[in-house]
């Protein structure tokens, strides 16, 4: 290159220091666009984001159609970009007035300032505490004060390939006792044909977090994250046993192997004779792997003395403290979340209800799978990281570590506790 | 000696051959897939032709959204951008090829170092803007940032360096403006690279999906990539519809480059001149 | 020597009069460009560069940290070091290969007989003009270690394929190769152009003084094709140190975040967006991204280098 170029490069990086230098000062005053506006009849317009589902995205707008307090205007986000546009629209103050947070992650939105508490006047605390379930309110309240309500509540579970179970010599109709009996049934539904793997025993590699968001939390009585302490402690025991034996189904009882069928559903495909996941999986397979023949089951305790059965993950529904109209808002989630509506939702396909009142429906029960998913979420408790897709973050490193690095369990374990301590504090979380 | 030739000649087609199958056997099974059930999708192993030719999927896509609208607005905003960015690019890459003045180096620098930045830094800011200037929502919003492109100044810059300055001064003399010079000699003598830009511009724009969605609020304003994106769910991927709606979406833009692929190759002669 | 930026035409020394008319409608024609850059490039880079300052959550209260987050980049924190090497392997192991093939092809098809030559050039051209998210899909599925087709064509040669994606010592190599099936035609039109452009008559002469096809090809065209190959080379390393979508579509899905199995696959950009919209913070992913941009100028300028070192003529 020629020196007047180099000379030239030289300029342009102060010519470019020089023009960022004039920008900064150039802080902007931006409007509030919350909601508000001139909407059909009412007169209010109601914005809502939610991540895009095939199955909520009809039953949504069917239900926005037939509002009549306000004109909703619902959009449907694609779930990997979903908080891309929420921090753009945050930094922009163009959020929505109603938007879905995953449950976990609320206090975090709480102490940004971003959320309006639910109002006496829709729904006081006892009403909300007496009509749903415990695992889908506990996260929601923050400081004495509910600020949100519950939707996509989801149990983990355990689900079976009835044919490969009898055809391996196995009852799909129970539940397993202990840990010990899942992995003798898992071993016994392994095929490998040389030294490759052609059948798997559980389907986990592909998508191991249902199963470490579930074990460290169930292992602990106030679950992942300690009530009073706010914090990680599942670099103890029992953390490290549910860790050990997670991972040991890869690494140790070969039950499942990373490279069979990648990142394909083996369990959808029917090359795997159990899998550990969201209830509404089973719409899913309905849909992908018709002729699938499954069932549903509470999976037995990964750890010893664990403190609950079944683990949950839910999101909810929020309402924006920039909104114009709260109350309208929190009426159309109140809307959204109340009994008819959740009936609805049931029917729309893999989702189970929030209201205490629907499990003991036993019109709704018709199933034996579903009947399955409303009996666990009776006695479920929420995941409660405080971090959502970077908690996961970290815990899939740990996975990643033991089961393809070989690292020590109580290692990795304690690597990713102290990254999701460090996580918490840059959150202003903890201490 | 013949011989020789023969086998080099079957050997290179032969190359040629594979090498071409290669390219093209993703996108033939992008296409068959589109007429495949999602449990077909799915099968492992996969396989190649679909049990039956079925339109389901597509009868599906134009069913669950409203493709026709958001093919529409992928035409406009492309449409738009492709005539900025011709514009802008052309007259740049015109100033930087055929004037001379104070700085001009270094401003060209300053423009090629804008290829540097990866967008994803600048997108919030970015958008904090368009909301500043109400543009969220719309069209002018939704083209904001492919308005003007590094790339297209300095391949116009390049084709521009070929066209002979005597040209240009010898309109001078005879007393034409400046800007019906440009006009009416030098955009004419430029077409071959216009074509060129005209197809990555359709390309970027036609593919971009993070910025039109933050940027679209209500789905009138969605564009294809943003129409493909609601077949994804958290756990539940609608391959089967996105393979339809992604084979509608790309033979559009094949379409136009087999029509303008001859202008297209032209165009490109001179990147990588002095 | 030849650069991007080179001097243009020299003439005979104008009126500073004219000179001045002249710089007035040079930045006439400029002026649209300039406004635009400044307004959609420019002005947000500085922003940007103002958040790197700052810990700066979105849509909440931001607090001043001045140089904080770039000592912690280059000093404490080892994945965002972890991202630069990727990046850099990536960046040499795609843009290489790219550039060998796409040369090979191009030479190939610039022979005049060739049959069916508009075809294949299409043909090869056509992975540029697609969908990255649908094509992303497909070589997931091409690229399966079991029953794909990429390792089942292997093992038609006796090779036992590697886990590719599932794998955190092949994973990258396996977006390697769709990113250079993906880019093959881009460089391959360059090329073509390039060659194109080669006066025959040089090339005859080679011929009659005897110089084989090897040594016309290495002695005569690659020289002259020089200013192609360097454009190339400078495209291929400002694209490949911004590897994002690749990784992304590939690497990533709602069960599954990008850049893994064990961040084998996590460039700086890729880094960068997971700095930044998971805990939703601007200033660290601003500031990585200012250091990612100093990294591609940096390179960039060792590329001018080199090859004015290499190919002075």
């Amino acid at each position: 290159m020629s020196r007047r170029v180099k000379k030239s490069a030289v300029a342009a990086g102060f010519l470019a220091i020089g023009i960022a230098a004039t920008g900064c000062s150039g802080q902007s005053a931006t409007e509030q666009q919350g909601g508000g506006g001139d909407g059909d009849g009412s007169g209010v317009t109601i914005s809502h984001w939610q991540h895009q589902s095939d199955a909520r995205a009809k039953i949504v707008q069917d239900f926005a159609d037939g509002y009549d307090d306000a004109s909703i205007d619902v959009q449907n986000i694609p779930y990997e970009s979903y908080f891309q546009k929420l921090g753009a629209a945050l930094e922009a103050d163009t959020g929505p007035c109603v938007f879905q947070l995953p449950a976990n992650i609320l206090a975090e939105f709480h102490d940004r300032d971003e959320l309006a508490p639910v109002p006496e006047s829709v729904m006081s605390a006892e009403e909300i505490e007496s009509s749903f379930t415990p695992a889908s309110i506990e996260l929601l309240n923050i400081d004495d004060e509910y600020y949100a309500l519950p939707t996509d509540v989801q149990t983990l579970m355990l689900f079976y390939n009835d044919d490969l179970f009898e055809e391996a010599g196995l009852d799909p109709s129970q539940d397993f006792e202990t840990w010990d009996d899942l992995v003798a049934a898992a071993e016994k539904l392994t095929k490998t044909s040389g030294d490759k793997m052609i059948q798997a025993g559980i389907d986990i590699s592909a998508s191991p977090y249902q199963w470490f968001y579930s074990a460290p939390t169930l292992a602990y009585p106030e679950g992942l994250v300690a009530d009073e302490t706010g914090d990680v402690e599942y670099d103890s025991e029992p953390g490290y046993q549910a860790w050990d034996r997670l991972t040991s189904l890869v690494t140790d009882n070969a039950v499942d192997d990373p490279e069979f069928l990648a990142e394909q559903s083996k369990f959808g495909l029917g090359k795997a004779g159990m899998t550990f996941k969201e209830f509404t999986f089973t719409g899913v397979y309905q849909l992908t792997a018709p002729d699938l023949n499954f069932s549903v089951h509470v999976a037995p305790p990964v750890t010893d003395d664990a403190a609950a059965p079944v683990a949950s993950t839910s999101w909810s529904y929020a309402v924006s403290a920039d909104c114009e109209d709260q109350d309208a808002a929190w009426e159309w989630v109140a809307h959204l979340t109340s009994e008819e509506s959740q009936r609805v939702w049931i029917e729309g396909g893999g989702e189970l209800p929030s209201r205490t009142a629907l499990l003991d429906d036993e019109s709704l029960q018709g199933d034996s799978n579903i009947a399955a998913g409303f009996t666990a979420l009776a006695e479920a408790v929420p995941y409660d990281s405080r971090g959502w897709d970077d908690a996961y973050a970290i815990q899939q490193e740990i996975w990643d570590e033991i089961t393809l690095n070989g690292t020590a369990v109580e290692d990795a374990v304690d690597k990713g506790a102290e990254a999701e301590r460090e996580l918490y504090r840059t959150k202003g979380l903890l201490e | 000696m013949h011989a020789t030739t023969r086998t080099v000649d079957v050997s290179k087609y032969l190359l040629l051959t594979v090498g071409a199958l290669t390219m093209l056997t993703p996108l033939i099974w992008m296409v068959l897939a589109s007429f495949k059930t999602l449990p077909e999708i799915l099968a492992f192993p996969p396989t190649l032709l679909p049990e039956q030719v079925n339109l389901d999927n597509y009868h599906a896509v134009f069913e669950t959204a409203d493709f026709v609208r958001y093919f529409f607005n992928s035409v406009v905003i492309a449409a738009i951008s492709v005539v900025s960015v011709l514009l802008t690019s052309s007259m740049a890459g015109y100033a930087f090829a055929k004037f001379s003045f104070p700085g001009r180096d270094a401003l060209f620098v300053v423009v090629l170092a804008t290829l540097m930045i990866p967008f994803q830094v600048r997108v919030i800011p970015l958008y904090v803007l368009a909301s500043d200037l109400s543009l969220l929502n719309t069209y002018a919003g939704m083209v904001l940032p492919t308005l003007v492109d590094a790339f297209g100044i300095f391949l116009m810059r390049q084709y521009m360096m070929s066209i002979p300055s005597e040209l240009i001064e010898s309109a001078r003399v005879d007393g034409a403006g400046e800007l019906r010079i440009f006009v009416s000699i030098v955009l004419p003598l430029a077409k071959p690279a216009l074509s060129a830009l005209t197809i990555f511009t359709l390309v970027m724009s036609w593919e971009s999906f993070l910025w039109p969605l933050l940027v679209a609020s209500t789905p009138d304003m969605y564009t294809l990539p943003l129409g493909l994106a609601q077949f994804a769910g958290r756990f539940l991927n609608r391959t089967d519809l996105q393979m339809a709606a992604a084979t509608m979406t790309v033979v559009p833009l094949l379409i136009v480059f087999l029509l303008m692929q001859k202008r297209f190759i032209e165009g490109m002669a001179t990147t990588g001149m002095k | 020597m030849t650069t991007l930026v080179e001097r243009g035409e020299r003439r005979a020394r104008p009126s500073r009069s004219l000179r001045s008319h002249r710089t007035r409608w040079a930045f006439v024609f400029l002026a649209p460009s300039l406004v635009l850059f400044g307004l959609t490039v420019f002005y947000p880079m500085a922003r940007a560069l103002q958040y790197s300052l700052y810990h700066w959550p979105l849509g909440s209260a931001k607090k001043f940290v001045g140089l904080d987050n770039y000592r912690r980049l280059l000093v404490d924190d080892g994945d965002f070091r972890q991202s630069v090497v990727v990046t850099l392997y990536f960046t040499v192991l795609s843009v290489l290969p790219t550039i060998l093939v796409a040369l090979f092809i191009a030479v190939l098809l610039n022979d005049a007989r060739l049959r069916l030559r508009g075809l294949f050039r299409t043909i090869y051209f056509v992975p540029v003009v697609t969908s990255l998210v649908a094509v992303g899909y497909v070589w997931r599925a091409l690229l399966e270690p079991s029953f794909g087709l990429v390792n089942t064509a292997l093992g038609w040669v006796g090779i036992s394929g590697p886990g590719w994606l599932a794998s955190p010592d092949w994973a990258l190599e396996g977006i390697v190769l769709m990113t250079v099936w993906r880019d093959l035609g881009f460089y391959m039109v360059i090329f073509l152009a390039g060659l194109q452009a080669i006066p025959r008559e040089i090339l005859d002469a080679a011929r009659i003084d005897g110089a084989g096809p090897w040594r016309r090809f290495r002695h005569v065209t690659l020289p002259l094709l020089n200013p192609s190959i360097m454009l190339a080379g400078v495209i291929g390393v400002i694209n490949g140190l911004q590897l994002f979508t690749q990784v992304y579509v590939m690497t990533g899905s709602a069960q599954q975040l990008p850049g893994g199995p064990l961040s084998s696959t996590r460039s700086v950009v890729i880094y960068i967006v997971e700095q930044t919209f998971r805990p939703l913070e601007m200033g660290y992913g601003s500031a990585a991204a200012f250091l990612l941009f100093v990294l591609i100028m940096i390179v960039t300028l060792i590329q001018f280098r080199l090859v004015q070192r290499r190919f002075e003529y």
